[in-house]
C-alpha cells in the first residue's frame, strides 16, 4: 500500500515535469497514474487488515476504506480522460495536473488511515490541493468559500481529533474512538465536533453554500471529481462518526425518536433539509453545473441519512448510494463538460437540441440522470429504495416524506437540462459542432456502463456492503443470486431490467415503424414579419419552471448569512484596528497606563 | 578561546570598525554573522562569568540549549535578511551590527539590568532601521512607545533588585516567589508591560501596524523574522526564570495575549493591503506565542516561534519585493503577479501554508503540539479559541494566495492578458536565498519529529534550576 | 522622600506623554519620565548619611551604611541610553518637520 502512495507521489512530480514541457502529455499521464492506482487498490481487496507505516503516517486496509477508495479512484480515473483537452484553458496546467494527483493521494490516504493524525493530514491535503484546482476555474470567490467552509469543518474535526488523542491516549482510530463508550459526556462533544467536517464536505444544509459555487465554477474537468469524488470524503467521516465512534452507545441515554437518539435524529433532519433545499434550489438553476451541484446537496442528504441509520437496509442503501451517485454525477458532469467543450457554455438557455449533434453524450446524460432520480432499472433506484425501506420500517415518517419529496423533485430538476440542453431545437450557432472526441466518449461510456450494471446487478456491490455490515456487527443485507431481500419483500433487479428492456424495445419498434417526425428549427416560427433579435427567448429552456419557481423564489438563501457573518468579523477587526492600533502615540501610552492601573487595582484586592 | 562572549563582542567590534571603514560595512556585517555561527558551534555550553566576578556581583551569560537554538535561528535569519536586502543592508551596516550585538546580548545575558541595556540597544538600532521605511512619524511613535516600555522594564528590574538584592535571571523566580503577592505584583507588571510593547501585545503594541505595514525588503524581515522571535525568546526566558504570576497578572497577561491573537487576526482579515495583512498576522502570532509561554508550555511556543520566523521572513521578502517592484501592495494591484514570479509564488505559498498550519508543513506540527499541550493545562476553551481563529487566519491567507496567483476577473477563466506586466521583484541570487529558507521550512515540515526532538532539549533548558557554572571566557 | 519625588516625576512624564501632540514636547515628557525613573533608582540604593562605597584607609571595612553602588551604575547606563533615544527622537522630529513644516502630530495626522 505504501508503494501506491510512493508511486502516486512520484507520478505527481513526473506529471509536473511533463506538463512543464508539454501540458497535454502531463494530462495524459494523469490518466495512466490514476489507472495504475485503481488497479493496485483493486488488487488489495483480499488483504484486509494489513497495516503499513510510512514515516509517521500509518495505514490499514479495511473493507470500507477499500470500497471508498475504489469509488474515488473510479471517478478520478474517468475524469482524467477529460484533462488533456482542457489544458489550454488553464493558466497553470502543470499545477493542475500535479494537484490533481496530490488530491487523489490525499483522498486515498484518508480512507486507509489507521490513526487519527494520518486521517486529518490526508484530509487537509485533499482539501487544499483541490482548493487550488478550483481556483483555476471561473471564480476565485468560489475557491475561497470552498476553503473557508471546509476549514470550519476541519478545524472542528482537528479539535475533536486532538481531544480524542489526549483523552484516550492513543491515536489509532478504532481504539481512540471506542474509548468514548466509557465517557459519554466528552463523547457527545467529540461526536459533534468530529462529524462537522463530514457535514461541511458532503454539503449538508446549512454548509452547502460552497457546492454550487465550487462545483459550478471549477474547471469543467474537476467538477465531476468534486461532486462524484471529494464529497464522498465527508461521507467517510460521517461513517466513522456513527459506525466506529460508538454514537448509539454514547447517546444511549438521550431522548429517542423511533429508536434513534435525538442528536443523531437531528443530523438526519439536517440531511432531510438538504434533500428538500437542494431539490428546490436545483429546480431553479439556470446553469447546468450549478444545477447538478444542488442535486449533489440533495443526494448528500440521502447518503447522510442512510449512513446514520446504521441498520440493515438504509445503511446498505446509503453506502450503495455513494457509489451510484458518484458514478451518475460524474457522468452527468462529464457530459455537461463535453457539451461545454463544444459550445463554450453551461448556461441552459443558450443551448438546446444538442442531441442532434452529440447523441452519445445525450445517452450518457440520460442514463446518469435516470440513476440520479432513482428510476429503475438504474443503480440509483436500488439505493434509494433501500433507504426508503429502512426509513419506513423504523417509522421515521418525516424523513421518509423528505426522501420522497426529493425523489419526485429530482424528476423536475434532471429533466430541465435534459430538455433544455439536449432536446428541443438546435440553436443556429451550434449547427456545426461535433460529437465529443473518442477519448472523452470512452470515459463517459465507462461510467454509463457502470450505472447500468449497478442497476441490473446491484448485488455485486451489496455483497461488499454486507461484508462491511458484518464487520460492524449489524444485520447484513441479504443477497440471493440476483435478488436483494429485505424484511418487507425482495427485489430482483434483473427481472426489473428485463421488463424495462421489453418496454424499451416495444417503444423502439414503434418509433421505427411510425412515420418520422419533421425537425423544426428554432427560427422556424411565425412572427408576422417581426424580425427576431434574440432567438434565445424563443428557446423553450428559457425560464423553464417559471410558474413553479415563483412559489418559492423569495425564500431566503443561506449565502447572505455567511456574507453578513464575514462582514461582522471584518467590522470587529476594523474596530480593533481603530481602537487599539491608533497611529497616535498618546493613545498608546494611555493604554499602557490603563493596563497598569487595572493590574494594580486588581492586585490591591 | 571559544566563548559565547564573542557573539556580543564581535558584532560590536565590527560595528566600531565599520564606522571607520564605511566601504566595508557589508562585508564586516556578513563576516561577523559567519564568525558568530562558528562561535555558536565551537563554544562550550554553560554559564559564562564575565570578568571573574561570580554572580550576583558580576554579569554572567547563560549559554544553554535554549539560548543556542534562539541564537542559531537569529544568526541564520540575519544572514539571509542582510543578504537579500543587499544595498539597503549596506547602507545600514553599522546599525545592523549593533542590532545583532544587542539581540545576541539579550538572548545570552543572565542579568536583568544587562537585559534592559541590551533591549535598549536593540530598540535604538531598530528605530534607526525603521527610518528606512521613510515614514518618520511611525518611527517616532515606535520610539516613544518603546522608550516608555524600556523605562517600565527598568523600573521593574530595579524593584526586583530592591526586594531580592540580586539581578541574576537564572532561578530568580524562586526568590521572588517567596515575596508576598502585593510586593511582587508591581515589578512583575512593569517587566511584563515593558516587554509587551516590544512583543506587540494589544493594546500597547500599536506601533507594529505601521512599522510592519510600510516595511521594505530590509525592515519587514528584520522586524518580523529577527526581532519578533528574539523578543519572543526573551519573553520565554523571563517567564521561565523570573516572572512569578499571580492570578491578576496571569489572567491580565493571558487575556491580553488572547485578545491580541483573536483581534489581530480579525484586523488582518479585513486588510486589503498585503503588508498590512502580514503586519497584523505577525501581531496575532506573537499573541499566540505569548499564550503558550504564559501557560508555561515552552516547547510548543519555541516551535511556533521558529515556524513563524521562517515563514514570516519568506512572506515579507516576497511581499516587499513584489510590492516594491509593482509600486503597490493593494489586493487589486497585485492580482496575478505570481504568474510572473512562479518561484517566489511557490515559496510564498509554502510559507503561508505553513503559517496557517496546514498539514505536511511545520506549522501544522506546531499547531498540534500547541493544542495538545494546552489540553494538559485543562483549559479546553483556549484550543477552541485557537482553532476558531485559525479558520480566520486560513481564510485571509488563502484569499491572498488566490488573489496573487490568479489574475482572472471574477466569473471568467483566467487569461494571460490580465497578468500585470512583468517587472523584476528580486534578482536571481535573492531568489535563490529565499528558496533556501523555504527549503529549510519545507524540510522541517517533512521531518517534524526530528525538529521536535532537538527543540525539546532546548525547552527543558529554559527552566534550568540546576546551577551549571563554567569557568573561563572573558578573563 | 526622594522616592516620591521620582514617582511624581514619572507621573508627570506619563501625563505629558498622554496629552501633548507636539513632538518636541513629547520628547521632553519622555525625558521627565526617564529622569523620574532615574531618581527612583537612586533612591533604592540611597542610605541617609551613607558613605561612598569606596574602600579607603580611613574607612572601616565593616561599616554598614554604604550607599549601594549598583543602582548608581545602573542610572549612569540608563542616562546614556536615554540620551541616545532623545537624540534619535530629536533627529526624527527634525526629519518630520522637514517634511511637514510642523511638529504637531495632530496636524500631520495619520501618515500613509
Amino acid at each position: 500500500m505504501t508503494m501506491i502512495f510512493i508511486f502516486l507521489g512520484l507520478s505527481l512530480l513526473l506529471s509536473y515535469v511533463l506538463s512543464r514541457k508539454q501540458p497535454t502529455l502531463g494530462a495524459y499521464f494523469t490518466i495512466i497514474a490514476s489507472l495504475a492506482g485503481l488497479i493496485s487498490v483493486y488488487l488489495l481487496r483480499n488483504s484486509v487488515g494489513v497495516t503499513e507505516s510510512f514515516y509517521y503516517l500509518n495505514f490499514q486496509i479495511t473493507t470500507i476504506g477499500w470500497y471508498f477508495a475504489m469509488i474515488l479512484l473510479t471517478v478520478y480515473f474517468t475524469s482524467a480522460f477529460f484533462n488533456p483537452f482542457w489544458m489550454d484553458e488553464l493558466i497553470y496546467p502543470a499545477a493542475y495536473n500535479s494537484l490533481y494527483l496530490l488530491s487523489l493521494v490525499g483522498t486515498i490516504g484518508l480512507f486507509f488511515a489507521q490513526d487519527l493524525m494520518t486521517l486529518f493530514i490526508c484530509w487537509e491535503t485533499a482539501v487544499w490541493s483541490s482548493m487550488l484546482i478550483v481556483q483555476q476555474g471561473k471564480s476565485r470567490q468560489a475557491a475561497w468559500v470552498y476553503f473557508v467552509i471546509s476549514a470550519i469543518g476541519s478545524m472542528s474535526t482537528l479539535f475533536a481529533v486532538l481531544l480524542t488523542m489526549y483523552l484516550s491516549g492513543t491515536s489509532e482510530i478504532t481504539g481512540a474512538l471506542t474509548y468514548f463508550t466509557t465517557a459519554p459526556v466528552a463523547g457527545a462533544l467529540v461526536f459533534g465536533a468530529f462529524i462537522l467536517a463530514g457535514l461541511t464536505k458532503i454539503g449538508i444544509f446549512p454548509f452547502h453554500v460552497w457546492l454550487p459555487l465550487a462545483h459550478g465554477s471549477a474547471p469543467h474537468t474537476f467538477s465531476p471529481v468534486l461532486s462524484g469524488g471529494l464529497v464522498k470524503m465527508g461521507a467517510y467521516i460521517a461513517y466513522l462518526s456513527v459506525a466506529v465512534f460508538p454514537a448509539y452507545q454514547v447517546f444511549g441515554d438521550s431522548l429517542k425518536i423511533q429508536g434513534v437518539p435525538l442528536p443523531i435524529y437531528g443530523l438526519m433532519i439536517l440531511g432531510a433539509a438538504s434533500i428538500v433545499y437542494g431539490t428546490l434550489r436545483a429546480i431553479q438553476q439556470e446553469d447546468a453545473k450549478r444545477l447538478l451541484a444542488y442535486s449533489s446537496v440533495a443526494n448528500g442528504g440521502y447518503i447522510l441519512i442512510g449512513i446514520l441509520m446504521m441498520d440493515q437496509m438504509a445503511f446498505a442503501g446509503g453506502l450503495m448510494h455513494l457509489l451510484n451517485h458518484a458514478v451518475a454525477s460524474a457522468a452527468a458532469f462529464l457530459a455537461i463538460a463535453a457539451v461545454a467543450k463544444r459550445t463554450g457554455t453551461t448556461k441552459m438557455s443558450e443551448l438546446g437540441g444538442i442531441i442532434h449533434r452529440m447523441p452519445i453524450t445525450y445517452t450518457v446524460y440520460l442514463i446518469a440522470i435516470i440513476s440520479m432520480a432513482g428510476i429503475p432499472p438504474m443503480g440509483g433506484f436500488v439505493s434509494k429504495w433501500l433507504i426508503f425501506q429502512g426509513l419506513s420500517e423504523k417509522g421515521l415518517i418525516l424523513l421518509a416524506t423528505a426522501a420522497a419529496f426529493g425523489s419526485i423533485g429530482s424528476y423536475m430538476y434532471v429533466f430541465r437540462p435534459l430538455s433544455a440542453v439536449f432536446l428541443g431545437q438546435l440553436a443556429p450557432k451550434y449547427e456545426h459542432i461535433k460529437e465529443a472526441n473518442p477519448v472523452m466518449v470512452t470515459a463517459m461510456l465507462i461510467l454509463t456502463a457502470m450505472s447500468l450494471l449497478l442497476g441490473v446487478l446491484p448485488n455485486l456491490v451489496l455483497k461488499t456492503i454486507a461484508k462491511i455490515q458484518i464487520e460492524l456487527g449489524i444485520n447484513p443485507i441479504i443477497v440471493n443470486g440476483t435478488a436483494t431481500l429485505t424484511e418487507n419483500g425482495s427485489v430482483d433487479m434483473l427481472q426489473v431490467f428485463t421488463v424495462f428492456g421489453f418496454g424499451f424495445l416495444l417503444i423502439l419498434i414503434l418509433f421505427m415503424v411510425l412515420p418520422k417526425s419533421r425537425r423544426v428549427g428554432l427560427m422556424d416560427t411565425y412572427t408576422s414579419a417581426e424580425f427576431i433579435h434574440t432567438p434565445e427567448l424563443l428557446h423553450y429552456g428559457h425560464s423553464f419552471y417559471a410558474p413553479f419557481e415563483r412559489l418559492y423564489e423569495k425564500w431566503p438563501s443561506v449565502l447572505p448569512l455567511y456574507k453578513r457573518m464575514s462582514m461582522k468579523l471584518s467590522e470587529l477587526g476594523e474596530w480593533a484596528e481603530s481602537f487599539f492600533f491608533h497611529p497616535d502615540p498618546n493613545r498608546a501610552v494611555l493604554w499602557i497606563v490603563v493596563v497598569a492601573i487595572v493590574v494594580i487595582i486588581g492586585g490591591a484586592q | 578561546m571559544w566563548s559565547p562572549v564573542w557573539l556580543i563582542v564581535l558584532p560590536l567590534l565590527m560595528a566600531f570598525i565599520s564606522v571607520v571603514i564605511k566601504k566595508q560595512q557589508y562585508l564586516l556585517l556578513n563576516l561577523s554573522i559567519l564568525l558568530n555561527l562558528a562561535v555558536l558551534y565551537l563554544a562550550p555550553q554553560g554559564m559564562v562569568i564575565i570578568g571573574g566576578f561570580r554572580p550576583p556581583f558580576g554579569i554572567s551569560l547563560n549559554f544553554d540549549r535554549y539560548a543556542f537554538i534562539s541564537l542559531l535561528l537569529i544568526q541564520v535569519l540575519m544572514l539571509f535578511a542582510t543578504f537579500i536586502a543587499g544595498p539597503l543592508a549596506k547602507k545600514y551596516g553599522t546599525v545592523l551590527l549593533v542590532l545583532l550585538a544587542g539581540i545576541n546580548g539579550m538572548l545570552l545575558t543572565n542579568d536583568l539590568f544587562n537585559l534592559f541595556v541590551m533591549i535598549e540597544v536593540v530598540s535604538i538600532a531598530s528605530f534607526i532601521i525603521s527610518t528606512s521605511n521613510g515614514k518618520f512619524t511611525h518611527t517616532f511613535h515606535y520610539l516613544i512607545l518603546a522608550s516608555v516600555g524600556g523605562v517600565f522594564f527598568l523600573l521593574g528590574a530595579v524593584m526586583v533588585y530592591a526586594y531580592t538584592g540580586t539581578l541574576v535571571v537564572q532561578g530568580l523566580f524562586a526568590t521572588l516567589g517567596q515575596l508576598p503577592n502585593a510586593i511582587s505584583l508591581i515589578p512583575m507588571m512593569l517587566i511584563i508591560l515593558g516587554l509587551a510593547v516590544e512583543l506587540k501585545l494589544m493594546p500597547v503594541g500599536s506601533w507594529a501596524k505601521n512599522i510592519y505595514g510600510n516595511s521594505n525588503v530590509l525592515t519587514g524581515p528584520i522586524f518580523a523574522a529577527v526581532l519578533a522571535p528574539a523578543f519572543g525568546f526573551v519573553f520565554g526566558r523571563m517567564m521561565g526564570e523570573v516572572v512569578v504570576l499571580n492570578p491578576i497578572t496571569g489572567y491580565t497577561l493571558l487575556f491580553m495575549a488572547i485578545a491580541t491573537f483573536v483581534l489581530g487576526e480579525l484586523a488582518a482579515y479585513r486588510q486589503k493591503d498585503l503588508l498590512k495583512t502580514l503586519a497584523f498576522s505577525s501581531i496575532a502570532q506573537s499573541g499566540l506565542a505569548i499564550i503558550l509561554f504564559t501557560l508555561n508550555l515552552p516547547f510548543a511556543a519555541i516551535l511556533l516561534l521558529i515556524n513563524n520566523a521562517l515563514a514570516k521572513s519568506i512572506l515579507f521578502w516576497v511581499a516587499t519585493g513584489v510590492s516594491t517592484a509593482y509600486e503597490t501592495s493593494s489586493m487589486k494591484g497585485l492580482r496575478g503577479v505570481f504568474y510572473n514570479h512562479r518561484i517566489l509564488g511557490i515559496t510564498f505559498s509554502i510559507a503561508s501554508l505553513s503559517l496557517v498550519g496546514i498539514p505536511l508543513f511545520l506549522g501544522f506540527y506546531a499547531k498540534v503540539t500547541a493544542v495538545m499541550a494546552i489540553f494538559t493545562t485543562g483549559l479546553i476553551w483556549i484550543p477552541v479559541v485557537i482553532l476558531a481563529t485559525a479558520i480566520i487566519e486560513g481564510a485571509y491567507m488563502m484569499k491572498w494566495l488566490l488573489q496573487l496567483w490568479s489574475p482572472a476577473k471574477e466569473g471568467h477563466l483566467a487569461s494571460t492578458e490580465e497578468v500585470p506586466e512583468k517587472r523584476e521583484a528580486l534578482n536571481m541570487t535573492q531568489i535563490v536565498a529565499v528558496c533556501l529558507v523555504a527549503l529549510i521550512l519545507f524540510v522541517f515540515g517533512l521531518v517534524p519529529q526530528r525538529v521536535g526532538r532537538v527543540l525539546s532539549v532546548a525547552s527543558q533548558a529554559e527552566i534550568s534550576q540546576v546551577e551549571t557554572v563554567a569557568e573561563g571566557g572573558g578573563q | 522622600m526622594i522616592q516620591f519625588a521620582g514617582i511624581a516625576l514619572i507621573l508627570i512624564g506619563i501625563y505629558g506623554l498622554m496629552t501633548t501632540k507636539h513632538m518636541i514636547k513629547l520628547i521632553i515628557a519622555l525625558n521627565v519620565l526617564e529622569l523620574g525613573a532615574n531618581i527612583f533608582i537612586i533612591s533604592v540604593g540611597f542610605v541617609k548619611n551613607g558613605l561612598a562605597p569606596i574602600l579607603t584607609a580611613d574607612v572601616p571595612s565593616d561599616l554598614l551604611n554604604f550607599v549601594d553602588p549598583l543602582p548608581q551604575a545602573m542610572v549612569l547606563t540608563a542616562i546614556v541610553i536615554g540620551f541616545g533615544a532623545t537624540a534619535l527622537g530629536l533627529a526624527v522630529a527634525r526629519k518630520v518637520y522637514g517634511k511637514y513644516q510642523t511638529y504637531d502630530l495632530s496636524v500631520i495626522g495619520g501618515e500613509e
